[in-house]
């Protein structure tokens, strides 16, 4: 094996980092994610394993990947630039909620409260990254045909995927259809529920180009904090005053 | 409106409203915004215009207030009692109008149980609780003919009415991911636009169902300087706006312009709501019902003017490419309302409209002068 190549996986070191900050006192975690873009391909694998994961319904999305076409022909590229929640230190989400339905935890994550929510969608307004959706009741099986039998229908296909309740922040929600999420805003949270059972976030674990790090800030020895003080790293809109948690590298 | 056999058609109409816009509350109340032609870019459209709207009417009320407890203009306290009634009315078509675009209505308890001081929304609903109140206050001492208590209410409802207008113009001006609505100068708009707007309608029922001439051609002089100054600062907004030389504001004032409702915003905004009253206020300034007309007019058009600023900056997306990230109808940066969202703003018409014309039948004395203000029966 060549001696430039790594020793072990990203993933694995950052399963081990992971392990180590939730075995700390967990005032002292700071949740942060750094996307290396020169190594995201595009595939969109970190958004659709977010949606299956949180079991988001249409019209939902924490973690849009977004496709930028550069250059003048022929020395054209496509450029890619995955867009989760950015955990503002000075979310702006926050501070408009008229309900303290969201607020950020003691590590750092922006978090809602589904049963709080009045669904006045003005976080959404207020976040400059377009990072919240509101869940408007959508169901993919909507213009599902209803037949006999177990396989085939719009309630069968349902059954095994959409009618199941979200796994978000741990709760124990209602089956799909009965009261919230649907009428919230919605927003990534880091897989809080991921997390607490010693999980990286699914976007993470799904990146086959291993762009997508998290880890602790507070820890010296992590590799999100490694990345952090490359030359290359920036975050999105800075001159929002939002400070995000959510670091890029160029 | 105190002719009943003029207002009879006017009640059918309202009536008819009111039931073709049943299905609009029944989607409203029953699936919230899952109907809506709504999306997570643009969460804001037709039941935020509305809301708009009918808050800039209750306005007429503070309008009155000034010109008469500030600038000494009397006369105009022969109105005090239709005025106080149209702000009540309006503000609870407000109400109801945003309470029916909540995702959870049900919840609405929250802003007491769970408040954020630090949110505008939250100072909002606390203004619109207190101007509520003070009217309703003011209603009931017209009612029983206590002037003192009226006055008292009238000069507390100016700092508690200026309050809730210009925080329903702070709500915008804080947004600062959508620069066309952030800034002070919001404020401060919203403050006028709300003057302008209920100064139109006070106008109006000051000649339609008070038949009051002199009261209405003093509303009149005072509209005017209200539109001249409110063309003035939409000029400012605009020019501003594109010298300004930021693009995405830029494209927010070219989507007012030219986008998919620039037709009401040209049409409705500007033809109706802002030029043609302007024509009536000069070239009928002399005639109590070109005046009124004027006002009319300007009630009319604002929905339009409330539509505009409301849904056009946010067909600029936060971040480019961001719409094109992942496909779905909900999340694209156009609007179109729904059925439903028109059946809804239907009913909240007419419901205004029914509550003006069945005012004077249950309140008749909101409606005649105050009893301070008739001559003594010998």
């Amino acid at each position: 094996m060549s001696p430039s190549l790594p020793s072990e996986d990203l993933l694995v070191r950052m399963h081990r980092e992971l392990a180590r900050a939730l075995a700390k006192d967990p005032d002292k975690v700071k949740w942060v994610m750094v996307i290396d873009l020169a190594r995201c391909i595009g595939c969109h694998a970190c958004a659709v394993a977010c949606v299956s994961e949180n079991k988001l319904p249409p019209g939902v999305v924490y973690r849009p990947v977004m496709e930028e076409e550069i250059g003048v022909y022929p020395n054209v590229r496509r450029r890619f630039l995955p867009r989760p929640c950015m955990q503002c230190e000075n979310p702006p989400c926050v501070a408009v909620c008229p309900v303290t339905a969201t607020w950020k935890n003691k590590q750092g994550v922006t978090v809602i409260d589904y049963d709080r929510c009045i669904g006045c969608r003005y976080c959404l307004t207020a976040c400059p990254y377009g990072a919240r959706c509101s869940d408007f009741a959508g169901f993919y099986t909507n213009a599902t045909a209803e037949a006999d039998g177990l396989l085939l229908g719009r309630k069968a296909a349902a059954k095994g995927y959409e009618d199941a309740a979200t796994p978000e922040y741990g709760k124990a929600w209602p089956p799909r259809g009965h009261g919230s999420p649907i009428g919230n805003a919605r927003k990534c949270h880091f897989c809080q529920h991921r997390l607490a059972v010693g999980q990286l976030p699914s976007c993470v674990t799904s990146c086959i180009g291993r762009a997508t790090v998290f880890g602790d800030a507070n820890d010296p020895a992590s590799y999100v904090r490694e990345c952090m003080g490359s030359p290359r790293v920036f975050r999105l809109k800075e001159e929002q005053g939002t400070q995000p948690n959510v670091y890029y590298l160029a | 409106m105190a002719n009943t056999k003029r207002s009879n058609p006017l009640l059918l109409v309202a009536c008819l409203g009111l039931l073709a816009g049943l299905y609009g509350v029944f989607e409203a109340l029953v699936y919230r915004t899952g109907p809506t032609g709504l999306g997570s870019y643009v969460p804001w459209g037709l039941g935020v215009a509305l809301y708009l709207l009918f808050l800039g009417l209750s306005a007429g009320g503070l309008l009155v207030n000034c010109l008469v407890y500030i600038l000494g203009k009397k006369e105009l306290d022969r109105i005090a009692g239709v005025v106080t009634y149209a702000t009540l009315l309006t503000e609870v078509c407000a109400g109801i109008a945003i309470a029916l675009d909540l995702g959870h209505w049900e919840r609405m308890y929250r802003f007491i149980v769970s408040p954020s001081l630090t949110s505008p929304m939250f100072w909002m609903l606390i203004f619109f609780t207190a101007v509520l109140v003070v009217y309703a206050v003011k209603a009931l001492a017209i009612i029983v003919g206590s002037q003192s208590l009226a006055r008292l209410c009238s000069l507390v409802s100016i700092p508690v009415s200026l309050c809730f207008y210009a925080t329903n113009g702070y709500f915008f001006s804080i947004i600062t991911s959508h620069p066309a609505w952030s800034g002070a100068f919001t404020t401060v708009w919203f403050v006028l636009a709300a003057l302008l707007s209920g100064g139109g309608l006070v106008t109006a029922l000051a000649w339609f169902s008070q038949e009051e001439s002199e009261v209405t051609l003093r509303l009149g002089r005072t509209v005017a300087v209200l539109l001249a100054c409110f063309l003035i600062f939409e000029w400012l907004y605009f020019s501003a706006g594109y010298r300004g030389g930021r693009p995405d504001i830029a494209a927010a004032l070219t989507a007012m312009l030219t986008g998919q409702a620039a037709w009401s915003f040209w049409l409705l905004h500007i033809g109706l709501g802002l030029f043609l009253p302007l024509a009536l206020l000069l070239v009928g300034r002399n005639s109590p019902a070109a005046v009124a007309w004027a006002g009319l007019c300007i009630v009319a058009g604002f929905l339009a003017y409330r539509y505009a600023f409301v849904v056009a900056p946010q067909s600029v997306p936060m971040l480019p490419g961001l719409d094109k990230a992942w496909q779905d109808p909900r999340l694209t940066l156009t609007y179109t309302p729904t059925l439903g969202e028109w059946l809804l703003t239907l009913w909240v018409f007419s419901l205004g409209l029914a509550g003006f014309v069945v005012g004077p039948r249950l309140f008749p004395r909101l409606f005649s002068r105050p009893a301070w203000l008739q001559p003594l029966a010998r």
